[in-house]
């Protein structure tokens, strides 16, 4: 492993060393009592799956708690956000995700509140183990916990209240969250930890991401499948942590296509630029994503903003990676990017757009051979 | 009141044609039999099948009438139906319809015609190369190209007919010769598919089964299937992925 041998030299070629940053904005935590709020966040881990480590992130010293769980609201450098992200410590215990004892229950409470909880807890073991990944946000240290208990009352909405008290399918309880106007990022934890469903069981965090973003797209393209086309090729852009978001919608029907740019000394790419593509039609999804979660992450700010307008049309994302992006920060990178880049859209020109568009192969209709 | 009778094999593949592009379809029974045409909700492909009068072991229709069906739900009941069962199909009224089989009576609610997407206009097309080969091999070429691309070319000249497949690291050729097709008119045609397509129709076909496929250059291609003894004819019209310039 080169990262034993270099010790942070940058042999890798990486703008800086994602571990040395980490280590840097690391809080300390201690074996004891502790009386803290959570913002409110959890974390289910994956490995050893069903029986996973579970808990709540908690801040260690942030006055505005809700701010370390609230991506939309993020701005600035990589480090900016591992510097907000270092200083919750994520509490874990060994759960069962199909059981349902008094600390999932409380896990449950203080996840489906809309503002931040004090919680109280006995730190038994900390665990310093740097945690990176594409899908999720990143965290401070881990800390083996017991004792979870709320100090103050969770505020939670009604409408999440009759979905966890109704029989009601993950599914449809996702949709109507979502058309509630909750944002991805709170339905998402509702799902890990298992709030939603009639069989409730947690979820992994990293999971429960890319299920949220499918489960919305797919019932998004339903919706919008019977829309007219767009009248006019339109491009949109937006920059944000390293990220190049360029976004072409033109006329015809419903394609989606996204095209990754890792360049050459970002984060998942050290050595060489790195080109994927994959894409998709009005047909629901069949096999997972070859570009993982950052996939379903793209597609579904672009459905939203489909079904906003009242229209369908052929859609190519093309994320752009850059080296200032030497760590990972999560998919929220790309759902956020997409989204703001459609809310400030501009129109281009017609023959510009068609000369892009000869560089692909698409897919005609029937109507393309019909005489009126 | 229509009252038909037909075998189980024939209504079971008909219904299996319309279901793999929609859930819903309009059922014409006319004079000379049972038609049914849709399109798929992304307007890619599209589906018509006829069974003629002939084909039913009884078929009585007062009156013509178009009714609307949830195809879905009727191909779900006849998939325990066996090839040699015979099965009656009733409508006495605009509300339901009746399918029986064996000591079954299964019974549904019709959906209104004009609820149902509008039929296509079947487009004139233009399609030079005619090919006629057995449907089973057919359908083990789309299958094995389904294995390693999303997209097939069909191609044919005066040396045969082609359908090829490109992985990312390996490909597919499947080629006959005029010796081996049933019935071939030399014509150079060139065309590409969406494989995701292609192997939903090429369901319904089993070896002995016959495909006549009419292809062009950057055109759509018309894959007429005869099936079941040749009771049912279904035909697929799908248009082309256009490549790059």
């Amino acid at each position: 492993m080169i990262c034993a041998k270099c010790k942070g030299r940058l042999l890798c070629g990486r703008k800086k060393c994602p571990f040395l940053v980490k280590f840097r904005f690391r809080r300390n935590v201690e074996v004891g009592e502790i009386e803290r709020p959570t913002p409110p966040s959890v974390f289910v881990g994956r490995i050893g799956y069903p029986k996973v480590f579970a808990g709540p992130l908690i801040a260690m010293d942030y006055d505005d708690p809700e701010f370390l769980d609230s991506p939309w609201l993020w701005k600035g450098s990589v480090e900016d956000v591992m510097a907000l992200r270092m200083s919750l410590v994520r509490g874990m215990k060994v759960c069962d995700v199909r059981k349902e004892d008094g600390f999932v229950e409380t896990l449950r409470e203080a996840v489906a509140s809309i503002r931040h909880v004090e919680i109280e807890c006995g730190i038994v073991k900390v665990v310093e183990k740097p945690v990176f990944d594409d899908i999720l946000q990143p965290m401070g240290v881990s800390a083996k916990i017991d004792g979870l208990k709320l100090i103050e009352n969770p505020k939670i909405p009604k409408k999440v209240e009759k979905v966890w008290n109704d029989e009601m399918k993950a599914v449809e309880g996702v949709g109507y969250l979502f058309d509630s106007g909750f944002s991805t990022y709170y339905i998402q934890k509702l799902f890990s930890v298992g709030i939603l469903g009639i069989e409730r069981r947690m979820v992994p965090t990293r999971w429960s991401i890319t299920a949220v973003h499918d489960l919305l797209g797919e019932s998004l393209k339903r919706e919008i499948a019977g829309f007219e086309s767009v009248n006019d090729s339109m491009l949109f852009s937006y920059e944000h942590f390293g990220n190049r978001f360029k976004i072409l919608i033109t006329p015809g029907e419903f394609s989606f296509n996204l095209i990754e740019v890792w360049r050459k000394g970002s984060f998942w790419s050290p050595k060489s630029d790195w080109i994927g593509i994959d894409s998709e039609t009005i047909r629901r999804k069949k096999r997972y994503s070859d570009l993982g979660g950052g996939y379903y992450a793209a597609r579904l700010p672009v459905l939203e903003f489909l079904r906003r307008i009242g229209r369908k049309g052929r859609v190519f994302v093309v994320r752009e990676i850059t080296p200032e992006y030497y760590a990972p920060l999560g998919v929220w990178v790309v759902e956020e990017g997409v989204r703001r880049a459609l809310e400030r859209g501009k129109k281009v020109d017609e023959e510009v757009v068609g000369g892009i568009l000869r560089s692909f192969e698409i897919q005609a209709t029937l109507s393309d051979f019909c005489r009126e | 009141m229509i009252d038909a009778i037909i075998g189980g094999e024939v209504i079971k593949t008909a219904t299996k044609a319309i279901v793999s592009l929609v859930s819903e379809a309009r059922f014409h029974f006319k004079e000379e039999g049972l038609h049914s045409r849709a399109v798929d909700p992304a307007n890619v492909a599209m589906v018509i099948v006829d069974i003629p009068r002939e084909s039913f072991d009884a078929y009585r229709v007062d009156e013509e009438k178009t009714v609307g069906v949830d195809v879905n739900r009727v191909y779900d009941i006849l998939k325990t139906v066996k090839k040699k069962d015979l099965v009656e199909i009733k409508i006495e009224d605009e509300s339901h319809m009746k399918v029986k089989f064996g000591s079954v009576e299964y019974t549904v609610a019709l959906i209104d015609p004009s609820a149902i997407r509008k039929e296509p206009k079947i487009p004139e097309l233009d399609l030079p190369a005619k090919i006629v080969l057995d449907a089973g091999e057919f359908k083990k070429a789309i299958q094995a190209a389904d294995k390693i691309a999303d997209h097939v070319i069909f191609r044919s000249d005066e040396t045969g007919f082609y359908i090829e497949a490109e992985g990312d690291i390996d490909k597919i050729t499947f080629h006959m010769g005029e010796m081996e097709l049933i019935e071939f008119n030399r014509e150079s045609a060139r065309s590409m598919f969406s494989v995701e397509y292609l192997k939903e129709f090429v369901k319904i076909a089993g070896s002995g089964d016959i495909v006549t496929i009419h292809l062009g250059n950057n055109y759509p291609v018309r894959l007429i299937f005869d099936v079941a003894d040749g009771k049912l004819k279904v035909e697929y019209i799908l248009a082309p992925r256009i490549e790059a310039e």
